[in-house]
């Protein structure tokens, strides 16, 4: 417990930073409701159009879409930690080291950080409002409170898991010096592969298969699956294990990039 | 004392085009970076169109290469606004370090230093995706091209253009009231671009277009002329209407006026 004590200090002063931000809070929480009836209006359209090849109810649909919206800034895979490139990048990553805790643990826990702090600020009032939508664009609750649990503990697992695939992305810039490029393809590639442009039930079947071996699938798609009864209760402990199990492989691999990349930092003083 | 000359606006925008070109060029491999980052971006939302079709076919009567010509048009549009008006897109920076106060000293319009005062070469590649899509929509839809067609489309380019456009300019001119940026006014681009990737009215809602038509009209840049050109509608006016951004363009640049007016520096 003693030995988390920094991470938790490390999370609540990041939670006060971000309170000072109501006032985005509220701009972010309005475009996100514009988003997120654009997106139930179109996939609306494309059920009308063809019910027989539409995977999903009108209420998983509107559910997704909000649970997406509500939780964003969890899983943005836009916002890349700032400062830590700018330590990368200006050398200061080297005062880091001479703390006495090792870097990976606590970029991650800073990481984590400020995107919980920033999507508690959000999530409840998207969720309490939608709720209360006409029929077909509602945020609907789940089928069983087992479903609400399995969603939990799956939404825990993805958001660690999203954490430990941005690692890798900010630690490439030890190797590459420069940001930008590892950021679109980064984004890119997880907004595409982990549902957040197209929810993954309406892509091709190959894809989704394919994308089943990849640990993309287990983002945010899984929890939002799960919770909607998409995905069947009795299937949920197999999503579960599995995220589990690119969490066992994902965080060993982002440290150990870590330190290869921390071996190739010159300190030039100064 | 020596009489200066003044430089007409078209050639000194022509000397800050070149400066700006060659800036961009000192950092190629960044610029190379940014220009395949920003063609990625609009690859995905492209390939998204693209593989919900494969499942669907078509979406209330609308075929692929219909909604790609939709799609494409925006995207030509908004990328061409995003070349040519970064300085007003980043303008809250100028405002909040108290930059804007040196433009206030030069001997031109404002908006035209603002215009020149940045460009965003690396923004091209979405711009030449834009033509390719083009190319393939137009070589795949069924639409018998007659000149009022083409012009249709040419005005509906020139439309989604100046739209895009006058709502950078507009989001410049609120910054001098609210001195932050407006994270809102991306609702109104950003979602208007991503709206606008599908015709209108298949989101099936009456406010959406009206509000889409009077109060920003994007349906007036791209949707009323695209009925026109598929032959939705025969009626002539449904391609002139892109027309109507330009008033658009007045009223933002009135806005901007106004804030100028009632400017207060932050002080450096």
């Amino acid at each position: 417990m003693k030995r988390l004590r920094k991470y938790i200090t490390f999370f609540s002063m990041r939670v006060r930073c971000e309170l000072q931000y109501r006032t985005a809070a509220l701009a972010g929480i309005a475009t996100q409701f514009c988003w997120g009836f654009m997106y139930i209006l179109l996939y609306h359209a494309f059920r009308r159009t063809d019910p027989s090849a539409y995977p999903m109810t009108e209420d998983q649909t509107a559910t997704y879409i909000w649970l997406q919206q509500a939780f964003l800034a969890m899983f943005a895979s836009w916002s890349m930690e700032n400062d830590l490139i700018a330590q990368i990048k200006d050398g200061t990553v080297a005062y880091e080291l001479c703390r006495p805790m090792s870097l990976y643990p606590m970029w991650f826990a800073k990481c984590m950080a400020s995107r919980l702090s920033r999507a508690l600020l959000r999530f409840l009032p998207i969720l309490l409002i939608t709720g209360f939508l006409p029929d077909g664009y509602r945020m609907v609750l789940p089928p069983s409170p087992l479903h609400f649990l399995a969603f939990f503990v799956s939404l825990v697992l993805a958001f660690l898991l999203m954490v430990a695939l941005l690692m890798p992305a900010h630690i490439a810039v030890f190797f590459l010096l420069n940001e930008s490029g590892i950021r679109s393809i980064f984004a890119n590639l997880v907004d595409f592969c982990s549902g957040s442009l197209v929810p993954l039930p309406l892509l091709p079947a190959g894809l989704q298969t394919v994308l089943s071996y990849t640990p993309f699938l287990y983002l945010q798609n899984t929890p939002y699956l799960i919770y909607s009864g998409y995905v069947p209760l009795s299937a949920a402990p197999r999503y579960i294990l599995i995220q589990c199990i690119w969490l066992c492989i994902l965080v060993p691999l982002g440290a150990w990039m870590m330190k290869k990349g921390l071996s190739r930092v010159v300190i030039q003083g100064g | 004392m020596k009489q200066f000359k003044k430089v007409p606006a078209h050639r000194l925008y022509g000397t800050f085009f070149s400066m700006h070109l060659r800036a961009a060029m000192e950092y190629k491999s960044s610029f190379l970076m940014s220009f395949f980052g920003m063609t990625l971006t609009s690859l995905a939302s492209f390939f998204a169109i693209w593989l919900l079709f494969d499942r669907f076919h078509t979406v209330d009567g609308y075929t692929l290469s219909e909604v790609l010509l939709c799609y494409s048009v925006i995207l030509m549009g908004f990328s061409v606004s995003e070349i040519f008006l970064r300085g007003f897109d980043t303008f809250a920076g100028q405002v909040q370090s108290g930059s804007f106060d040196r433009l206030l000293l030069r001997p031109r319009s404002l908006l035209f230093s603002v215009l020149v005062s940045r460009m965003e070469f690396a923004r091209t590649g979405r711009f030449l995706q834009g033509i390719l899509v083009t190319a393939y929509a137009v070589t795949h839809a069924d639409i018998v091209w007659t000149p009022a067609r083409a012009g249709a489309y040419l005005l509906m380019l020139l439309g989604c253009c100046v739209f895009f456009s006058s709502l950078l300019i507009l989001q410049a001119g609120v910054c001098f009231f609210t001195i932050e940026g407006l994270e809102v006014m991306n609702i109104f681009s950003h979602g208007g671009k991503e709206l606008g990737s599908y015709p209108l009215d298949i989101y099936g809602s009456r406010p959406l277009i009206l509000f889409f038509t009077f109060l920003v009209p994007l349906a007036c840049a791209q949707y009323y002329p695209f009925l026109y050109l598929t032959g939705r509608a025969d009626c002539g006016l449904y391609a002139l209407t892109p027309l109507w951004t330009l008033a658009f363009l007045l009223v933002c640049i009135g806005v901007w006026r106004i804030g100028v007016r009632k400017y207060q520096s932050t002080g450096s």
